[in-house]
């Protein structure tokens, strides 16, 4: 496999907690994700902020070391090469970003999965009467009904607890029968 | 020959949406479609023999994979940038130890 023998060492040794090779690999790698996390925002975004970027890159590494590396534990370099296998992540958490504002932190790590739902940009979601639901409800809504998370899922998304994420649910799901009951009666 | 017709597909695509990313569509991704690391396995060029035909098999019939792909193609091409000192700073800081290292070659 080309070139995946350096890469191999490198990443074990990473994995195994030496300080040296996170170093090095940081500094070979922090390039690629930072620039695949601007090419991102920068085409679905009127204005791109440099510190959401910044945010951003720093949020894909966060997740690399998360779980003892856990990330960098999946990496097979017979699918593809390393650099594309963090490309391919750095884009996934960007599009977390652009399209909810937040870091997906739930550990939706299987990036093969994001091919089959991300098929719809949220603006392709159900269409809430507008100004009807508060932000924050319609993005739990889309997350449960479109994306099809769980509450727990959700709470953690979002850093709240699961009983505000069932509350602020039954807050959005009240208003909309109420509006939709409306327009039918009248 | 299948290969042709991808990269060709490509060709004009890029060409038509230089800059575009995934835009709206309704359609769905089916549980025949691979992933986004076979996609951008078959980009790099890693994937070789029967995996390598799978996908471009798959490809000549799934436009929603081909645009996909297209898009994978737009952000891997980029040339690595430069981050800022601050970024390195804060990935250095993810393993502590590695800051000293730093420090001191530096």
């Amino acid at each position: 496999m080309r070139g995946s023998q350096a890469t191999f060492v490198e990443l074990k040794s990473c994995i195994s907690g030496n300080q040296q090779s996170w170093s090095e690999f940081s500094n070979r790698y922090a390039g690629v994700v930072f620039s695949a996390v601007h090419k991102v925002i920068q085409g679905k975004m009127y204005k791109v902020n440099q510190d959401d970027i910044q945010d951003v890159a720093q949020n894909v590494f966060v997740r690399l070391v998360k779980k003892d590396f856990n990330l960098l534990r999946k990496y097979d370099s017979s699918r593809c090469s390393l650099s594309t296998y963090l490309t391919i992540i750095a884009r996934s958490t960007a599009l977390d970003f652009v399209r909810y504002g937040f870091f997906n932190t739930i550990p939706l790590d299987d990036f093969d999965r994001d091919a089959r739902v991300e098929a719809h940009e949220p603006e392709q979601g159900p269409d809430f009467p507008e100004g009807l639901l508060t932000e924050r409800q319609s993005t739990i809504l889309r997350l449960l009904f479109y994306k099809d998370y769980d509450v727990p899922m959700v709470a953690e998304a979002l850093g709240v607890k699961a009983q505000t994420v069932r509350s602020i649910k039954h807050q959005a799901l009240s208003r909309l029968r109420e509006h939709f009951a409306e327009a039918q009666a009248s | 020959m299948t290969g042709h017709v991808i990269w060709g597909d490509f060709t004009s695509a890029l060409k038509r949406h230089d800059e575009a990313f995934l835009g709206g569509t309704r359609e769905s991704f089916k549980d025949g479609c691979p992933g986004t690391m076979a996609l951008g396995g078959y980009i790099d060029k890693t994937l070789r023999g029967a995996d390598k035909v799978r996908v471009e098999e798959h490809l000549a019939s799934c436009p929603l994979c081909r645009h996909l792909a297209v898009e994978l193609y737009l952000v891997l091409r980029n040339r690595a940038s430069s981050p800022p000192e601050a970024f390195m700073q804060f990935l250095l800081g993810l393993v502590p130890e590695a800051k000293t290292v730093a420090c001191a070659q530096g």
